[in-house]
């Protein structure tokens, strides 16, 4: 006989209602039955990362989430409305309904009169952001976007301020397009020049013979000393000195015989010109070094930077050596 | 002696062209069965005295009560898999919180349907199919029809409503047995205090994700049952009958059950649940 | 209380050629049953009984051919029409085909929920009667499955007069019993003819049966997968032109002689 355990599905029916309800409730069809305030702002920048449910904060309290994102499209503003819960802003006390929200408008308005505003605040490391309600320090210096025109009934304007935190991407695109602005190509044109007009002076046959005159001089000049030597014995000292009239004129000879040739080699004019290439070079190589130097740093702390993110991405919100988060056991 | 022929081109052509005329018969059949099922529950929606409740309420213990234990204690283990192997690559990124979102949404969108589906397809939808083909072994269903009583309204109609009520109702229990099986993982293995996980799931879950669930549950009952009776009233007439009709019945609706999960996972993202 | 034999045909069948898939088992068939006869189907093993009652009854569609009871098409009827033709007449099957999930009294109680506005007390009453007529009074409560094949036939018989219907179609009814218990149900359908001057139509090939029971058979064959002969089986059985008919007749005399 076909007989159900009628107890048994009676418990199992009702608690299963019971169970679906109860989840549903808790899942938050709880907030159906609060009433809710409305809160609009106006955004410049871009809202990347900011969704319908984002989180809106007030001090870092949730107190509601995102209900729409709009584009006004007659001044290319990014409307944000959102859903707060006022009974979170109880004074303390308890109110009943109307007074809450009363309340609630009433503290928003002195609020904003003192610096009350919306700002884009990183969530977490995926990129995803909440609306920040808070008094920021540098509201006097970025201007007060007008309140939109048609606002809906119970909503209430705060003011948005630009985020501190530029799009990070941004920032790395922005460095990486200077760094390919340096012209690499010109640079190397240049060195390369400077590096043939050297070469092309060093073998100036001209300077290689007057090389080459020069060692035939000091030869001569160590031979006409190696003679010196010779003569310069004591008893021939008087002679020496008798001779030396003899010797200094030849030797006075001799310098005008090397002036005369030195001066038809044209020594002077070569190794000046020399002297200034060589130090052209020398500054062209100098600002190489300098400039590839520089470069070298830059790469060397955006792959530091890089690592770093890569070791602990959240840096990006919480800054270096951030302490960790620590639940209380108990 | 015949020579041994290698199959050739013409032997693989026929071989796809039998194929699809099994498919082919095999899907219309389905749609018979379906428009016939489809009849039969209009019938009954216009006269709801004629359901068998004793029937009904027999199957409802059979599906629903008495596969509770089995439902809530699979359920529970997926939900602490799930979460150990979330905890274990969340650690790494210091996101252990996140667990709670990872196990919250997989159970209450796909796990928590899916497995009390897989479950009710080993127990009832084979049970369906067995019952039904060992009564057409004993020409119970000729019996039925001869005494003008639609086999469909008797047969299928209580294990079908049976089935659309206690699916949800088990997806209901499965679902929070799996999100209890996560929190445990968060408390022990994680070390997050109860109350930080479970403010985190009530957070990022909300009441639409777990209606949708709820909704696929209500799908795959249907498919249950109706793939369980098709093939029992499709068995043949010996007991061998019987068997391959039973496994057919599952392999069946655990295909379609997947399928079925595809679809309707597209379509609330098309709709943008 | 004398057998009243019309002529008026409560069952026809013209032209009837039934099978499964592509394979045909019985072609050409016509024969008719009058009101109020115990009408015999005759044949061996696999000829094909079976599957002509299930045709006869409406359960599968045949090839050609068509089947006229109570004057209507049953081949030919939709679905509403086939299932209130249906419940005019009775079915028993092999073995009973009582639904193992309801006690006796529910199986013969469950047309008469269904078809009559009968309270329960109403249904109880014939339920009792029904089964009583049967002789299985005192197992209302009993599942099919606590009970011998001969009283599963006899309570699948029950059901199948739930609804007094004045035409009984009976599948092998004593396949799988012992000769007394067929016996027993073969007295059985006698009486109900006697009582309630029901049209019977009976598939079988125990021989015993046809000459106790019946008023006229056709016997049919698998080799020509038609009828091969038709009439009383006494008359067929010394005066057939089939020796074959002869043969399968008169082997159960010897073995009733033997008996």
């Amino acid at each position: 006989m076909v007989g159900a355990n009628k107890f048994r599905l009676g418990v199992f029916v009702l608690l299963g209602v019971v169970l679906f309800l109860g989840t549903v409730f808790f899942l938050g069809l709880s907030d159906i039955f609060t009433k809710k305030a409305r809160l609009v702002t106006l955004f410049q920048e871009s809202v990347q990362g900011l969704a319908v449910g984002s989180q809106v904060k007030y001090k870092g309290v949730p107190i509601g989430s995102v209900d729409k994102i709009i584009i006004q499209t007659d001044d290319k503003l990014i409307r944000v409305d959102m859903q707060v819960d006022p009974s979170i802003f109880g004074a303390g006390r308890e109110f009943s309904a109307e007074d809450i929200e009363e309340t609630f408008y009433k503290f928003f308005k002195s609020e904003r009169e003192i610096g009350l505003r919306c700002r884009l605040e990183y969530a977490g490391i995926t990129g995803l952001k909440y609306v920040e309600l808070d008094y920021f320090d540098d509201v006097s210096k970025n201007p007060v976007l007008p309140k939109p025109t048609i606002i809906g009934n119970r909503c209430f304007y705060i003011p948005s301020t630009p985020s501190a935190f530029k799009d990070i991407l941004k920032l790395i695109n922005h460095s990486l397009e200077s760094i390919s602005k340096i012209k690499y190509e010109e640079i190397s044109n240049a060195t390369a020049g400077a590096l043939n007009e050297m070469k092309r002076l060093l073998q100036d046959p001209k300077l290689v013979q007057a090389i080459h005159t020069m060692e035939r001089m000091s030869t001569n000049l160590e031979k006409s000393s190696a003679a010196l030597n010779k003569v310069l014995t004591e008893d021939k000292i008087r002679e020496i000195v008798a001779r030396m009239e003899d010797v200094l004129k030849s030797l006075d000879n001799l310098a005008r015989q090397v002036n005369k040739q030195v001066e038809s080699a044209r020594l002077d004019e070569t190794a000046t010109s020399f002297r200034s290439a060589a130090q052209a070079v020398g500054e062209t190589r100098q600002m190489l070094t300098h400039t590839l130097t520089k470069m070298n740093q830059a790469l060397d702390s955006i792959t530091e930077l890089a690592n770093y993110l890569g070791e602990d991405p959240s840096s990006i919100l919480r800054g270096k050596n951030a302490p960790q988060v620590k639940f209380p056991n108990n | 002696m015949k020579k041994k022929t290698m199959p050739t081109l013409r032997d693989f052509v026929e071989g796809i062209g039998k194929a699809s005329t099994i498919i082919r018969c095999d899907c219309r059949d389905m749609i018979a069965f379906t428009g016939d099922l489809t009849l039969t529950l209009l019938f009954i929606c216009r006269h709801p005295g004629k359901i068998r409740w004793r029937e009904t309420l027999y199957y409802m213990d059979l599906c629903g009560s008495q596969a509770l234990p089995i439902v809530l204690m699979i359920c529970y283990l997926m939900g602490l898999i799930l979460g150990f192997q979330a905890a274990v690559q969340m650690q790494k990124f210091g996101t252990e919180i996140f667990v709670a979102d990872l196990v919250g949404f997989s159970i209450l969108k796909e796990l928590g349907p899916l497995m009390v589906a897989m479950i009710a397809t080993g127990r009832a939808g084979s049970a369906f199919a067995a019952e039904i083909g060992t009564m057409k072994v004993n020409e119970e269903i000729d019996a039925l029809s001869t005494m003008g009583l639609s086999p469909m309204r008797f047969l299928v109609v209580p294990k079908m409503l049976a089935m659309l009520v206690t699916m949800p109702v088990l997806t209901v229990f499965g679902d929070v047995a799996g999100l209890l099986g996560g929190m445990t993982v968060g408390v022990t293995m994680l070390d997050l205090p109860m109350v930080v996980y479970y403010n985190r799931t009530i957070e990022v879950l909300s009441p639409t994700v777990f209606n949708l669930g709820l909704v696929k549950s209500v799908v795959f009952a249907f498919l249950i049952a109706a793939i369980g009776c098709m093939r029992g009233f499709q068995s043949e007439n010996d007991a061998q009958g019987v068997g391959r009709a039973t496994t057919s019945a599952v392999v069946t609706s655990i295909f379609w059950v997947v399928v079925a999960d595809a679809i309707l996972t597209m379509l609330f993202s098309v709709l943008g649940f | 209380m004398s057998v009243q034999q019309t002529d008026k045909k409560i069952v026809e069948v013209t032209n009837l050629t039934v099978g499964y898939g592509k394979n045909v088992v019985l072609r050409d068939i016509n024969f008719s049953v009058n009101t109020g006869e115990i009408f015999v189907i005759l044949g061996g093993s696999g000829c094909g009984k079976s599957t002509l009652l299930k045709h006869l009854i409406g359960l599968y569609q045949p090839f050609v051919g068509d089947v006229l009871i109570f004057g209507e098409n049953i081949v030919t009827a939709g679905e509403t029409q086939k299932s209130l033709l249906m419940r005019r007449f009775g079915v028993t099957y092999q073995s009973g085909a009582l639904f193992g999930s309801l006690t006796l009294a529910e199986n013969v109680a469950l047309p008469l929920e269904e078809y009559t506005r009968k309270s329960p007390a109403e249904i109880d009453t014939i339920v009792r009667e029904k089964l009583r007529l049967v002789d299985l009074s005192g197992f209302e409560d009993y599942l099919p499955a606590e009970i011998s094949g001969g009283m599963k036939k006899r309570a699948g018989l029950a059901r199948a007069m739930a609804l007094d219907p004045t035409l009984l179609f009976f599948d092998e009814p004593s396949a799988g019993l012992d000769p007394i218990t067929s016996a027993e149900l073969d007295r059985l359908i006698l009486r109900l003819r006697r009582e309630l001057d029901t049209t019977i139509v009976i598939v079988t090939h125990e021989l015993d049966s046809v000459f106790t029971v019946s008023d006229r058979v056709i016997m049919l064959d698998d080799d020509t997968k038609g009828i091969i002969a038709e009439g009383t089986p006494e008359a067929l059985r010394k005066h057939s032109a089939n020796p074959w008919v002869r043969e399968f007749l008169n082997r159960s005399n010897m073995k009733r002689k033997q008996a």
